[in-house]
């Protein structure tokens, strides 16, 4: 299966695919292609003319003359004009290519369709063609000459037949046609490219002609290779020249054949170079094999094509009179340098910095021609370089000298004295001014673009240029966002990706191009991304205050020492003063006998206890419950004892029983003391039964309560209490003749009452409590009904009963210690308090004067 | 009594608790290890005592002494408190404690429902009636006593129910404010404040009355101690 290899990537494709498969580019003109020519040896579609301009290119061949390589073999024609004869019998197929927009220089499909046609002789077939031309062709405008750089042609060496051409051809009436044929070249020419001097895929034959047609307008197919519009319809006057073609000898020529001057006389005369011409004169500008391509004469030829759009007559015949290059060569740099002596802004837009990137749409027919002497247009370049800079893009001046385009011999001088200066320069490796003339911040810029990772040259250009451009002040930063910034210490270490600036772009629709944006996204190449090192920037006194910081809270933890206190002070001494004072209030009565205080006088509660014990029957059973703790043995044993002295007198049996542990004991005691001080004879289980401890406080004492035989049923002795007389007929409490508790603490006082009381009956509870306890037992004393009948209340209650009873009992012993310390503890308390009132009324008034004095 | 009419038993106690006294006295100069000792041997003593009196009184006799020689029936219900006591030891052992719940709930719950119950019956309706019957037309004497009985009747009432409108803590939030209780509310509790400073000012002075005659004897004890010492010598 043959295989079609696309224009733009140049992969092969299968031959029938239309578009290509890897950069969906048209592989196949919209016309029909003609037949590729077997004998042409080649399986591309490109012409043989545009194979050899190729081969031609690249050998080198700027230096050659147009003259030599456009001559064929046999030396009588050009092999560019040889094989346009060849195409010139394509008639049908340039209508086709004028409705077709696509981005193909017409001209190169022409010459596509000419040598598809099977112009296997281009040589041999060219003479047809220029034989029609020179019969009746007249030299179209030389407004597409305008731009090509055909200086180096002498004029001696110019072909007899196309003088001969020019002076047939006159293509008056096909002005309007390059017109509309140099829009399209123009639109089309930043595709050219390579397409343009490859020639293939690019297909579309806007400008297929017939031989006949083309003969003519022979010389105006030289340049059609190289334009760049691919949408061409068939110009009016290759239209004509077909239908003319018989008679063409008899027409004119077209006039960038018939006058060379194009540029000269484009504007002075009306006349327009046709517009492929034109373009391909702007199509030098290729930058492989042109080099630095003018831009000018892209600029050149859009104007021309420009102009001839407008209107305005064609400049063909105007500068290829007189001289020795070829006038029609000489034609085209005047009225080139004419034109872009005008100022026109709209070319000069689209103009680039680089030459080189610059992508004139037409390629021009004989690029070949404006390299190795010095072309025109890299003259015209130079002197217009300065003013190509990026900065400046609306400044950029056209390349060639300002001349208004009328003296066609200065102006090619000039050109030609710039070219050669631009080829010394470039020869010898020096960049020429218009190059030079490109700041480094576009060459950065441009580098940018093209994906280079300098971050260096992107940073000068950012920063820098910003800068200088806009002329800002530099922001300040707050001290502590500027702490946090990141040290980039390493960021400026990170390996930068080298990206040579001429590196080849292998893939995509620019493949082949240098200096350009890569294909490939820059998110494709994977970097190591630069480390950052983020420290604060800490100055001397955050570090010392975040030093004292630490102090502080490390010393938080730490125990703060405790200061030894001394042992004598205030509170001492004051403290053993008063215990001075009351151990002598206390010991001078015991050891002098005086004062000697009156004795109390009975209350009613102590009364009523003595009328109790006094009713009792000898022999009759009295519960007595002991329940103080030995450390209040002194004060309960003065009032219990007079109670109990009492009982003895009046011969009560004495049923001892207790719910505290040392209870019996203290019980034992209480009658021993008894014995001693009262005189008796009281002997356990004649007299009194000690039954012992009843566990279980107030459960205990419930039990008790309801079964006293069960809860106590052996004395202290271990012998059995209920078998002995009288508590034999004892079963319940209420068999007792009288109950008496002898507690200091009023939770005991209230568990016998609350306990005991509701099983009692009619046998009367007394209490002999300590002084604390009175104000909590005399409610039950004094309630309605009485829940306690006798009272006898501490020291007080014990020495009135011993008064009341005549007896001389501990009590009285203690009275008047007792009295006499209570006498000193009270002044003791008074004078403190009042002391105390004192100092606090003191103090307070002392604030108040300060807080006057403050205020 | 003379220190040579005393027996051995008697003169060795005495001579303890005349040392023991003067240590417990020394506490006057402060905290010393003389009083601490003394301090730990009583709690020793009272501690020891306690063990003997419960032994000798409450288990040997109503335990062991009828499992052993008692009777089926006797021994059969004594088992039940046997192995309560069991479990009741078992509250030693921090992973065999669950067992001994039982006998302390037994315990606490039986105490509970004795003081609850003596509290209720015992004190708060006895003492609720008794309030009220200050006011009872029998009570109340006729001819000049019954102005200061009644007097007497409206100043208990009047303290007790301030005394205890003042333990009545609850208020109404106000906004920007400190929670307060309302002024009357406020007004009772400050007079039932001087009912309560008065109670326990008597309670004070009960308190001192106690210790002044703890005092009393100790320093009879001391002098009856010495004088015969001193007068024989």
């Amino acid at each position: 299966m043959d295989e079609l290899r696309c224009p733009m990537c140049g992969k092969p494709n299968p031959a029938d695919r239309d578009v290509c498969q890897y950069c969906q580019a048209r592989l196949k003109p919209l016309q029909a292609p003609p037949p590729e020519d077997p004998s042409s040896g080649s399986q591309s579609e490109q012409p043989d003319w545009l194979d050899s301009m190729r081969s031609m290119n690249d050998e080198d061949s700027y230096s050659e003359d147009f003259s030599s390589q456009e001559y064929d073999e046999q030396g009588d024609l050009p092999n560019w004009l040889s094989n346009l004869r060849g195409d010139s019998e394509t008639s049908d197929d340039l209508q086709d290519a004028e409705s077709d927009e696509s981005a193909e220089p017409y001209s190169l499909s022409e010459t596509q369709e000419a040598s598809e046609q099977g112009s296997a002789g281009p040589e041999i077939e060219s003479d047809d063609w220029l034989s029609s031309i020179r019969s009746g062709a007249e030299p179209e405008s030389g407004d597409v000459l305008e731009e090509a750089p055909r200086a180096d042609i002498p004029e001696d060496e110019g072909p007899d037949w196309l003088e001969r051409i020019r002076a047939r051809h006159q293509v008056e009436s096909d002005q309007g046609e390059h017109l509309s044929e140099g829009e399209e070249l123009n639109s089309t020419s930043a595709g050219y490219g390579e397409t343009g001097l490859t020639g293939a895929g690019s297909g579309e034959s806007g400008l297929d002609t017939g031989p006949q047609d083309q003969e003519p307008e022979a010389s105006d197919k030289e340049e059609r290779p190289f334009s760049d519009s691919q949408d061409e319809e068939l110009p009016d006057w290759l239209e004509q020249a077909e239908s003319h073609e018989a008679p063409d000898q008899d027409e004119e020529l077209p006039d960038w054949l018939a006058n060379p001057d194009i540029e000269d006389g484009a504007e002075e005369s009306g006349e327009e170079l046709p517009d492929w011409l034109v373009q391909q004169d702007v199509q030098d500008s290729q930058p492989k094999e042109i080099g630095l391509e003018p831009e000018a004469f892209s600029r050149e030829a859009q104007d021309a094509a420009q102009e001839d759009q407008q209107g305005e007559p064609t400049q063909s015949g105007e500068t290829m009179a007189d001289s020795e290059i070829p006038d029609w060569l000489e034609e085209i740099k005047e009225p080139l340098e004419a034109e872009n002596a005008a100022p026109e802004d709209e070319k000069e837009e689209g103009l680039e910095v680089e030459p080189l990137e610059s992508a004139p749409s037409e390629q021009e027919p004989v690029e070949s021609e404006f390299d190795l002497d010095e072309p025109d247009w890299l003259r015209e370049l130079e002197a217009s370089s300065p003013d190509l800079s990026r900065e400046e893009p609306e400044a950029e001046t056209p390349l060639e000298p300002q001349t208004p385009g009328g003296d066609q011999a200065q102006a090619s001088e000039v050109i030609s004295q710039e070219s050669e200066e631009d080829l010394t320069v470039i020869e010898s490796g020096e960049l020429p001014e218009w190059l030079a003339g490109i700041s480094p911040k576009d060459a950065a810029y441009a580098d940018q673009q093209s994906g280079s990772d300098e971050s260096a040259q992107v940073g000068a250009f950012s920063e820098d240029d910003v800068e200088e451009d806009l002329d800002l002040e530099r922001a300040d930063l707050p001290s502590w966002l500027e702490a946090m910034r990141p040290v980039e210490s390493a960021a400026a270490e990170a390996p930068i990706i080298d990206v040579e600036p001429d590196s080849i772009e292998s893939a995509g629709p620019l493949s082949g191009l240098h200096g350009v944006l890569p294909a490939e996204p820059d998110i494709s190449q994977v970097q190591k991304p630069p480390p950052y090192l983020v420290k604060l920037q800490v100055s001397d006194t955050q570090q010392a205050n975040a030093a004292l910081l630490k102090t502080i809270l490390k010393s938080e933890g730490e125990p703060r020492p405790i200061k030894k206190q001394s042992r004598i002070t205030s509170q001492n001494i004051l403290r053993i003063l008063i215990a001075l004072v009351l151990f002598t209030a206390v010991l001078w009565p015991l050891v002098t006998g005086s004062p000697n205080a009156n004795l109390p006088v009975f209350t009613p509660e102590v009364g009523s206890t003595s009328q109790l014990v006094n009713s009792l029957n000898p022999g009759e059973p009295v519960l007595v419950a002991v329940d103080y703790e030995p450390g209040w043995s002194g004060e309960m044993d003065a009032a219990a004892s007079a109670v109990i002295d009492h009982l003895m007198v009046k011969g009560a049996y004495l049923a001892l029983v207790s719910t505290a542990p040392t209870g019996p004991a203290q019980a034992q005691r209480l009658v021993t003391l008894a014995n001693q001080n009262g005189g008796h004879q009281y002997q356990a289980g004649a007299q009194y039964t000690n039954l012992g401890f009843i566990p279980g406080s107030p459960a205990g004492l419930l039990s008790f309560a309801t079964s006293p035989q069960q809860v106590a049923p052996f004395g202290q002795d271990g012998a059995p209490a209920w078998e002995r007389q009288p508590l034999e007929s004892v079963d319940a409490l209420s068999k007792f003749a009288l109950a008496i508790v002898v507690t200091q603490s009023p939770d005991t006082a209230r568990i016998w009452i609350e306990q005991v009381t509701p099983y009692l009956g009619e046998t009367p509870l007394v209490m002999v409590i300590s002084a604390q306890a009175e104000p909590l037992v005399r409610p039950y004393y004094q309630a309605v009904p009485q829940l306690v009948q006798g009272m006898v209340t501490g020291l007080t209650g014990g020495a009135a009963y011993d008064r009341l009873n005549g007896r001389q009992g501990l009590a009285v012993g203690y009275w008047n210690s007792f009295s006499l310390g209570l006498l000193i503890a009270s002044g003791l308390i008074l004078a403190g308090g009042l002391y105390n009132a004192a100092t606090g009324i003191w103090s307070r008034s002392r604030d108040n004067v300060e807080d006057e004095v403050v205020t | 009594m003379t220190l040579a009419d005393m027996g051995t038993a008697d003169l060795v106690g005495t001579l303890l608790a005349f040392a023991f006294t003067l240590m417990v006295f020394s506490y006057i100069l402060g905290d010393n290890p003389l009083f601490r000792l003394a301090i730990h041997i009583f709690i020793g003593v009272a501690a020891g005592y306690t063990t003997v009196v419960a032994w000798y009184n409450v288990i040997w006799p109503q335990l062991i002494l009828p499992l052993i020689s008692g009777d089926a029936a006797n021994r059969f219900l004594l088992l039940v408190p046997l192995v309560l006591g069991a479990l009741l030891f078992l509250k030693l052992s921090p992973r065999l404690a669950g067992f001994g719940s039982l006998a302390l709930a037994i315990l606490v719950g039986a105490g509970a429902a004795a003081a609850i119950g003596g509290a209720v019956l015992g004190t708060v309706f006895s003492q609720v009636s008794a309030s009220a019957n200050l006011f009872g037309v029998q009570e109340l004497p006729g001819g000049a006593g019954f102005l200061s009985r009644l007097i007497e009747a409206l100043i208990i009432l009047a303290g007790t129910l301030t005394a205890l409108i003042y333990f009545q803590f609850a208020a109404r939030p106000q906004p920007n404010k400190p929670p307060q209780r309302p002024v009357i509310v406020e007004s009772l509790a400050w007079v039932g404040q001087i009912f309560i400073a008065l109670t326990l000012g008597a309670l004070f002075a009960g308190v001192y009355a106690a210790t002044l005659s703890a005092l009393v004897e100790r320093m009879s004890f001391l002098v009856n101690f010495l004088l015969p010492l001193i007068a024989s010598q």
